[in-house]
């Protein structure tokens, strides 16, 4: 009986064990945009992401505070906040989805991938789902994603006073994830 | 008389744009949010997590975008990319807690009580401090 009991809780130890390692998280993810539309640069970066990725599913998380985003301008900082992203109202953004690969990824050997990522982008209280492309890269056992893409400030409901020439209809977006 | 009044609203005119471009391009990059000199909510790591863990909406409403004096034990100290400080605070959730990025380099050692202040930028699974500067370690 007492075998029983050890050889179970070994077997829910070791299963433990084993999805801890398959967590990767972070809190210091890098996220930037770049609205740049005229000649005034409009872009900022935040260095206060959150980032849960599970490496045997490919699931992964990103959660972004609004104003955490640091701009050289700290008045273009104020309207981000207060007109177009309202981060009182939204303080956070977040992206739910998953990483896919069509090679197998191994997180043991030092490599780079090509990969996908799909799921719902949520900013300005607005969700929407998008697919965007990325790169995973393994490096002495670290483990680095980015990925570079583009979100049109009106699918999110951004519209601020001075949308215009200023300010471009499309922002870049790049991540760093570095684990 | 008439040319005098011309020229004065002229004057007026370039010096209002002058000051409004200056004010915008100039004087909002070279002067950002300084807390040093902000009264700041004094509080326990502990006890902002367990405000934010227990309601997210109200924390929100009486610490975001306000300035922050926090008192914890200092856990784990690490950079951000752009090669700023980071240092985490300890709550009592194991999975949570106050983690702040300073503006400048310390000296700091782990297990250790200290005093940040900075601005609270929100909550994660994390307690979000930005801009920070060391009050007292």
């Amino acid at each position: 009986m007492k075998k029983i009991i050890f050889s179970t809780a070994l077997i829910i130890l070791t299963q433990c064990t084993v999805s801890a390692q398959q967590l990767l998280s972070t809190k210091s993810a890098q996220v930037k945009f770049n609205a740049t539309g005229g000649i005034e640069k409009i872009a900022a970066t935040n260095n206060e992401v959150d980032c849960k990725f599970l490496t045997n599913t490919g699931q992964i998380v990103f959660s972004i505070l609004i104003k955490g985003f640091r701009f050289e301008n700290q008045l273009m900082e104020d309207h981000f906040n207060e007109n177009y992203l309202e981060s009182t109202k939204f303080p956070k953004s977040d992206f739910k989805g998953y990483i896919r690969s069509t090679k197998p990824i191994d997180y043991k050997t030092d490599g780079n991938y090509e990969v996908t990522a799909d799921g719902t982008l949520t900013i300005h209280g607005v969700s929407q789902k998008i697919n965007t492309v990325g790169k995973i890269n393994i490096t002495g056992g670290k483990v680095i994603l980015s990925s570079e893409f583009k979100i049109k400030l009106k699918d999110y409901q951004i519209a601020g006073l001075y949308i215009g020439d200023k300010i471009a209809a499309e922002a870049t977006i790049n991540i760093i994830s570095k684990f | 008389m008439k040319t005098k009044i011309i020229f004065l609203s002229i004057v007026l005119v370039v010096i209002s744009v002058a000051a409004t471009w200056y004010y915008i391009f100039v004087y909002s990059k070279n002067n950002h949010r300084k807390i040093d000199n902000e009264i700041a909510i004094p509080i326990t790591a502990v006890d902002i997590v367990k405000e934010y863990e227990t309601n997210e909406k109200a924390a929100n409403a009486k610490y975001l975008n306000k300035a922050v004096q926090v008192t914890g034990i200092v856990t784990a100290i690490d950079k951000n990319q752009d090669g700023f400080p980071t240092i985490t605070l300890q709550s009592q959730d194991t999975f949570s807690s106050v983690y702040c990025t300073l503006k400048s380099i310390i000296n700091i050692k782990p297990q250790t009580t200290i005093i940040v202040k900075g601005i609270c930028i929100g909550f994660t699974t994390d307690v979000k401090i930005k801009d920070a500067i060391i009050i007292k370690q």
